[in-house]
């Protein structure tokens, strides 16, 4: 495709072997790699000195690869950035693609799989492993459940992160305990959490909580 | 029935029956003279009373909550009330029990320090009714405290001046209108209960032992006070059935204050536990799972890659890597001791040398600090893993020292007496783990040098600035 002919490629990422494996595979697909780097601070300053086409990012490196990736988008907003990473954890995900990357990808997958990926980023397009699309899906679904919750709280009523996961969990017909083995937290943190919620949500106990999230009358 | 439910009928019971012995058959039963027991009784509920208060003090630091505030009030109150109107009084002027005025002190600040700790107790399960916000109500409690304690001092002065005192109780003789005294204790006791009622319902809305402990205190609070309506305290020297009462209501608090610490170091285990699982975590993240990575992604090579020897290699060094990586992490997963650091390195350094190789380990205690943060321990331990792997795989070493210094400045050097290499030739020859070595010393803010040349063994050196 001539969009990506010879397009020069930043690489960021603290594992020496996985770093080699990586370039081996861009230039094998066609790319120059115009920098490649073991931190976020470098990854910046690379991308300041050698003004790449695309950035390819490590997440969990020294100095934070989201941080990297915030900070190359804001300076270069039209390279697109694609993230490479062991995690597959949610926060990492939305994190990185709130910070501005267009691109999602899992390490120990097919290598020829890299340069695709920076072949459907740099025409405009999206990529992510396919296992996150469906996360993506699910939260977004999770965000318009919790959408309908918050309608129904009173006006002003902020819960923390940790009392949503309580609430969500409360709603699914779960127990004291069961939700302290999910959040792998002890009981009586828990019941810490559930107690902001009632004073927040001025209920009078867990029952009253759950009228009040399923919009039941009071 | 739940355990609060029963701590608090049990405490009811209890009250009640001490109450109606009290009042049926006071002085066959509980009414006795005894000074020594009495002081006793009071020293420990000074102490256990002050020891309460200190610890809701710590509840109300971290909640900033304005209902664990009033709680430190009235149990501070408790505590101190009979030790100040009574003991000390009566130590100070040992003859003073005959004394009028100091006796009319004695039994009007009691009387009315106790009724203002009750009504502390009702402000706390006001206080901690659902929706309460705190900034508004924080910004009185303190001078509304304050006013409290003026206006009981000023009306136990009042009250000690012109107010006549009987040692007689209502089981003693039921006249009307009603002593004073009698009608302030039952108003006391009217607040407990009150306070009782509103606190257990507090207690289990959220699911707060200290407040169903402290609630079950007040049912003996509540009878103190009935008692002492039926049989006034005697003096210091008396120890009657109020005392007793009141005693068990101090004692019943205290047992709220072991279950809120025992709350609060659960969640101090449990938020190190979560700390612990982290750093595990991340371990595992930066050792085995890139490994393993990488070792899933040289699996797709096309077949004429995988033809070559050098595919073999690249296999087999990441494979053993991951192996040693995981090696570690069951290590430190099981070890449940702290392993010091030289045991660290000569473990790790033994575990790839094998048989046949020499190491030697050596650390100056100096070093310690380098060694003590985790992430540079870590760093450090996976440099010398390196080291020692490129010694006996590239090199054929069979003695290694691994030393650690500082003269100055630290520095970690690792010898071995292989075959060498030409530095400069294995940058090129695509010799990853040189590379790796020395991104991680710069991570932990080292720097690497490697000394090597054919035929005159290799030396690693990490040096701090």
């Amino acid at each position: 495709m001539a969009v990506s002919a010879g397009a020069r490629v930043l690489i960021a990422d603290d594992h020496a072997p996985t770093r080699a494996m990586v370039r081996r595979a861009i230039e094998t697909g066609g790319f120059l790699v115009c920098a490649d780097v073991a931190d976020a601070d470098g990854a910046i300053r690379a991308s300041r000195e050698t003004r790449p086409d695309v950035v390819l990012l490590d997440v969990r490196m020294p100095g934070n690869g989201i941080r990297a990736a915030a900070v190359i988008g804001t300076e270069q907003p039209n390279v697109p950035i694609v993230m490479l990473t062991i995690s597959d954890e949610d926060g990492d995900l939305f994190s990185a693609l709130s910070a501005g990357a267009s691109g999602y990808l899992l390490k120990g997958q097919d290598p020829a799989t890299i340069p695709e990926a920076l072949r459907m980023v740099l025409s405009g397009e999206a990529a992510l492993s396919r296992k996150l699309v469906k996360r993506l899906v699910q939260e977004y679904r999770d965000r318009e459940a919790r959408q309908r919750i918050r309608a129904r709280l009173p006006r002003g009523a902020r819960l923390t992160p940790k009392e949503w996961e309580v609430l969500e969990l409360l709603n699914e017909g779960l127990g004291t305990a069961e939700i302290a083995r999910q959040l792998f937290v002890a009981d009586v943190t828990v019941r810490s959490h559930l107690a902001a919620i009632i004073r927040k949500l001025h209920v009078k106990n867990r029952a009253g909580v759950l009228r009040m999230v399923r919009g039941e009358p009071l | 029935m739940t355990a609060s439910t029963m701590r608090s009928s049990l405490a009811g019971a209890i009250g009640l029956g001490v109450t109606i012995a009290a009042a049926v058959a006071p002085s066959a039963v509980l009414d006795h003279r005894d000074p020594v027991s009495r002081a006793v009784l009071e020293t420990a509920v000074a102490l256990v009373g002050t020891l309460v208060a200190v610890l809701a003090f710590g509840r109300f630091r971290r909640s900033r909550s304005i209902g664990d505030l009033s709680i430190v009030y009235a149990v501070a109150l408790l505590a101190s009330v009979h030790t100040l109107f009574g003991t000390v009084p009566d130590m100070i002027s040992p003859y003073s029990v005959g004394n009028g005025v100091s006796e009319r002190f004695e039994v009007w600040g009691t009387i009315v320090v106790r009724t203002l700790a009750a009504g502390f107790l009702v402000a706390a399960a006001l206080a901690h009714r659902p929706g309460r916000t705190r900034g508004t109500t924080a910004k009185f409690l303190h001078p509304a405290f304050l006013a409290s304690v003026i206006a009981g001092a000023l009306s136990i002065v009042l009250l000690g001046l012109f107010a006549p005192i009987g040692r007689n109780g209502l089981v003693h003789q039921i006249s009307w209108p009603p002593s004073l005294s009698a009608v302030l204790q039952l108003l006391g006791a009217t607040l407990y209960f009150a306070a009782f009622i509103a606190l257990s319902k507090r207690a289990s809305a959220r699911s707060d032992p200290f407040l169903g402990w402290i609630a079950a205190g007040c049912v003996f609070g509540g009878f103190a006070a009935i008692s002492y309506a039926l049989l006034p305290t005697g003096g210091p020297d008396w120890l009657r059935p109020g005392d007793l009462l009141r005693a068990a209501a101090v004692g019943t608090w205290a047992m709220g204050a072991v279950a809120e610490i025992r709350a609060y170091w659960s969640k101090i285990a449990d938020s190190a536990r979560r700390e612990a699982r982290r750093a595990v975590a991340l371990d595992l993240h930066d050792g085995l799972a890139q490994e393993l990575a990488l070792l899933t992604t040289y699996t797709y090579a096309p077949a004429q890659a995988r033809a070559e020897p050098q595919w073999h290699e690249q296999l087999q060094v990441t494979a053993e890597r991951a192996l040693a990586e995981a090696r570690r992490a069951i290590t430190a997963l099981a070890a449940d001791e702290f392993v010091p650091f030289e045991t660290d390195l000569e473990q790790t350094a033994e575990s790839i040398s094998g048989k046949g190789v020499h190491v030697r380990v050596a650390v100056d205690p100096g070093v310690a600090a380098e060694a003590t943060d985790p992430l540079q321990r870590e760093s450090i331990v996976r440099i010398v893993r390196e080291a020692v792997t490129n010694a006996v795989r590239h090199g054929g070493a069979s003695h290694i020292d691994i030393l650690f210094e500082t003269n100055g400045s630290p520095a970690l050097r690792v010898f071995d007496d292989g075959v060498g290499f030409v530095p400069t030739d294995a940058a090129h020859s695509g010799r990853f783990g040189l590379i790796g070595m020395r991104e991680r010393a710069e991570a932990i803010g080292a720097s690497l040098a490697v000394q090597s040349a054919p035929g005159q063994g290799t030396t690693v050196e990490v040096r701090w600035p």
